[in-house]
């Protein structure tokens, strides 16, 4: 039975790292620059949650009001001004400058708020729990995570597949040059890619403030489990996303049931054995395109 | 009718330079309202880069010019030219290989309807329709350059410009593309068409330029050109 | 109009010659001179100088961005610690760490050379992770907490200081001479090729895989080396020291201040980023700031680096690895 927990409690664990995952995925997949920030913006996030819901004596889940258009807002801003212009310094340049940014974020986060371990207070939501049987009980805001999960990951494929934005996204990502020329401006669209990744950022930044702790300096651990459950399931497919958050999940809470220590252990070996065995993800079929 | 005493765009000692490389050395040419303008010549003479210089996507000297409607296209950004209402069917086709037909057009389709909109251009390529769910990636080269040629139109430019339309296509599907070519141009529309292939250009096109090594070296009415003319033009004159 | 001529030479390089040597010889005989709190300094700085000249070989060089590298700087430390467990002289551990820290990158680079670009990055820090959390495992290396280095205590402290800084200088010259031959050869210009023109590359696919992972192991036998000199300088090893990801924080930092795709640029950015550790760390997390800060707007508007801006428009090569081609008298630009 205590197995059984294992991979139920890691398939709800998946529902966070999919959760992580998918802002990545999204700015990958139309900018095709891998956001080295993008652990340190979910911490950032969390804690903007805190103080938002400290100032305003507000739920967690309430900050998300404010949250959400504030690092939306901030993807539209860094886009333009940063990373638009470092898309044009070639390969390494977005890589660089999105590092120095992890590494602004993550000080700057230690200066305002120490190093100490914090967490969004959920309340009830955060305790109450369904008990399955006499052994197996699994908690309301684990499930309410990756319910979450998997309406941003619907969303976002609904929003890419059938809307004009998604349209245009899916064009700037196959070849931004002729994108412009069919009267597409990048910068725009990389920008509203940008806006809606960094939301999802924000959602994944809550949800995991309050289902466990956060310092300033877990953003590259964060960066590391979004990448991998992006890797893992296949790049450039939400649906893969998801499936690699669920695998990640799972690896680690099976892994920590052998010996604590090894859970997160567990899913880097999960990973590079992926890597090692089907490079192109668990979803993708054999053949190539 | 004085359609064609109205320059509809307008290039003036355009001198286009990749790096250090200079593609084009003093290109003038106007394209009146209504007309087809071909540009011929051989390999590397510098056709494309016209088209792009028009596009705003190659770097020109500060004293060339580039108007639309006497509108100075400047610093103009790429999309922006679009909205100027000028349109490139780029060498290679260059759809959208992940959209499907219908999203290629879709998304290049404007908001004020023109002439032009996905059922006019069902109409002038009947094929369309049935491709409209397949992803452009999957189609053969005549039916991509269709949907190429579609997606220039939808936009209703002012001036549609066309580069090699008939790059690596067997000679019947060069025909009837040239077929809707020559339909586009009965409809009004003003083109600058850019072709190898100087018998397809001849049919359709009022006036034509022969660009070699990035210069001008015969610019006349199509009608008062002869194949000699033409040689002498593409390999220089003592050819 | 005169011929264009390919020279490798410029009048700097003649000069630089004629400035490496001496100077080499200098710094090796300043254990006799200086004391040992400068020696000691500098022990950190080649260090650091090795390691900037290391990850420059793989972005700058063979286009390869790592967030990984301490993976192998902490193998090369811990090679050290199990040298001394074992009853073996530090000091031989130096060597050894170099190839022990290759032969590890060797398998690893089949795994991570199925990833490209930020995925690739994240790829090796994933490698760096697994590392440190097996060496953490192993309790005869002390686990979490880490061990002390007790072999050097039977050396007498001023030879001890003396022979670890010229370990030191002795891998310094190594790797910059080494990035600097290893560029000059036939291996260095494939590199530059697949750097300037990628796609053309393409077309020599298995040259370019094999050129590139003999470069990430040359690479990670460096950084091991880098690790071996810092435990022997502090005599002991922690894990989340070694393997921490600020390693690879500072050498990027160090080779995008002091220019990419440089001989010379790892060498002016460890020195820059050196003094500044020295001035700002009383300002704890502020000076990582400012170092991020910088690195951004250094990516962003120098992307030649310090080295580029002072060299700007000039033909100023201390080390000249390329061929250049003079160009006729005739006027260009
Ligand atoms: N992106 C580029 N960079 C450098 N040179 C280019 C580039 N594109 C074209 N050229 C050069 O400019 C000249 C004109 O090219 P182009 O306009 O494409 O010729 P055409 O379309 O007539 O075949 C050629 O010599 C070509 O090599
Ligand atoms: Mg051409």
């Amino acid at each position: 039975m205590t197995w059984v927990n294992a991979v139920v409690q890691g398939l709800l664990l998946g529902g966070v790292y999919a959760l992580y995952a998918c802002g990545l995925s999204l700015v990958f997949g139309v900018l095709r620059i891998v956001n080295l920030a993008h652990g340190d913006l979910t911490v950032l996030a969390a804690f903007l949650a805190l103080v938002v819901g400290q100032a305003l004596g507000v739920h967690p889940l309430l900050t998300l009001l404010v949250v959400v258009p504030a690092l939306a807002a901030a993807g539209y801003a860094l886009q333009h001004a940063v990373l638009f212009p470092a898309l044009r310094g070639g390969e390494l340049a977005p890589l660089l400058v999105t590092f120095g940014l992890s590494v602004v974020l993550q000080n700057l986060l230690l200066e305002a708020f120490s190093a100490d371990t914090r967490s969004l207070p959920a309340g009830t939501l955060g305790t109450a729990g369904l008990a399955l049987t006499d052994l197996l009980s699994v908690g309301w805001l684990a499930v309410l995570t990756l319910g979450v999960a998997v309406a941003v990951l619907v969303g976002l494929q609904l929003l890419i597949s059938r809307t004009a934005i998604g349209r245009a996204m899916r064009a700037t990502s196959d070849d931004p040059e002729t994108a412009q020329l069919m009267g597409l401006d990048d910068r725009k669209v990389y920008a509203v890619a940008t806006a809606i990744a960094f939301a999802t950022i924000a959602v994944a930044g809550v949800f995991s403030g309050m289902r466990g702790t956060f310092t300033p300096t877990l953003g590259p651990q964060l960066l590391i489990f979004a990448f991998e459950a992006v890797i893992i399931g296949g790049l450039g497919s939400l649906w893969g996303t998801l499936v690699g958050g669920l695998v990640l999940g799972v690896a680690q809470t099976v892994g920590a049931q052998i010996q604590p220590s090894y859970g997160v252990l567990a899913g880097h070996l999960v990973f590079l054995a992926v890597l090692a065995a089907r490079p192109g993800g668990i979803l993708r079929r054999a053949e190539r395109r | 009718m004085n359609t064609g005493l109205t320059p509809l765009l307008r290039l003036v000692d355009v001198d286009a330079w990749y790096g250090h490389f200079q593609a084009l050395r003093g290109i003038d040419l106007t394209v009146h309202d209504g007309e087809t303008v071909a540009v011929i010549g051989a390999n590397g003479a510098g056709k494309t880069t016209l088209l792009r210089s028009v596009m705003g996507t190659v770097t020109l000297s500060p004293q060339s010019r580039v108007e639309l409607a006497g509108v100075e296209l400047g610093s103009r950004r790429p999309h922006e030219r679009v909205r100027e209402g000028v349109t490139l069917v780029p060498e290679g086709r260059k759809l959208f290989p992940s959209l499907t037909v219908r999203e290629n057009l879709e998304i290049a389709a404007t908001r004020a309807r023109g002439r032009w909109d996905l059922d006019s251009v069902y109409d002038l390529f009947p094929n369309l329709p049935l491709l409209a769910r397949r992803a452009a990636g999957s189609l053969s080269g005549g039916e991509q350059q269709a949907v190429a040629i579609g997606r220039g139109l939808v936009a209703n430019p002012r001036v549609l410009m066309l580069d090699e339309v008939s790059l690596g296509l067997a000679p019947v599907v060069v025909e009837r593309l040239y077929g809707a070519l020559a339909e586009i141009a009965s409809s009004g529309m003003t083109m600058l068409v850019v072709e190898q292939d100087v018998g397809q250009a001849l049919r359709i096109a009022k006036t034509v330029l022969c660009l070699r090594a990035g210069a001008t070296v015969l610019a006349a009415p199509a009608a008062e050109v002869t194949a000699a003319a033409v040689t002498a033009a593409y390999f220089g004159a003592s050819a | 109009m005169t011929d264009a001529h390919i020279v490798r030479h410029t009048r700097t390089s003649r000069v630089a010659t004629g400035v490496v040597v001496p100077l080499v010889v200098v710094l090796a005989a300043l254990p006799y001179y200086a004391p040992g709190s400068v020696t000691r300094l500098l022990v950190d700085l080649f260090a650091l100088v090795v390691l900037a000249s290391m990850w420059n070989l793989l972005a700058g060089y063979g286009g390869m961005i790592s967030v990984g590298q301490q993976g192998f700087l902490g193998i090369g430390a811990y090679t050290v610690l199990v040298a001394d467990l074992v009853g073996l002289d530090p000091f031989l551990a130096v060597p050894i760490a170099a190839l022990v820290a290759g032969l590890v990158a060797l398998p690893t680079s089949f795994l991570v050379f199925r990833l490209y670009g930020g995925y690739f990055a994240i790829g090796t820090w994933v490698v760096a992770e697994v590392f440190r959390l097996l060496t953490v495992e192993v309790g005869a290396v002390g686990g979490g907490s880490g061990a002390s280095v007790t072999g050097l205590s039977a050396y007498a402290p001023a030879l001890r200081g003396a022979v670890i800084y010229w370990c030191a200088l002795a891998a310094l010259v190594a790797a910059v001479g080494g990035v600097f031959l290893l560029m000059r050869s036939r291996l260095g210009l494939a590199l530059t090729a697949i750097r300037d023109e990628p796609t053309a590359a393409d077309s020599l696919g298995v040259e370019v895989r094999s050129a590139k992972r003999i470069v990430f192991v040359l690479a990670a036998a460096g950084c091991g080396v880098a690790g071996a000199i810092i435990v022997l300088d502090s005599l002991r090893v922690q894990p989340d020291s070694v393997y921490g990801v600020q390693w690879s924080a500072f050498m990027i930092f160090m080779v995008v201040i002091g220019g990419l795709g440089t001989i010379e640029g790892p060498v002016i950015g460890a020195i820059v980023f050196f003094a500044l550790q020295q001035l700002l760390s009383p300002f704890g997390s502020w000076y990582l700031v400012v170092l991020g800060a910088v690195a951004v707007l250094a990516a962003l508007f120098a992307r030649r680096g310090l080295f580029g801006l002072l060299t700007r428009g000039g033909d100023v090569r201390l080390f000249p690895t390329g061929y250049r081609v003079r160009a006729p008298t005739e006027a260009s630009t």
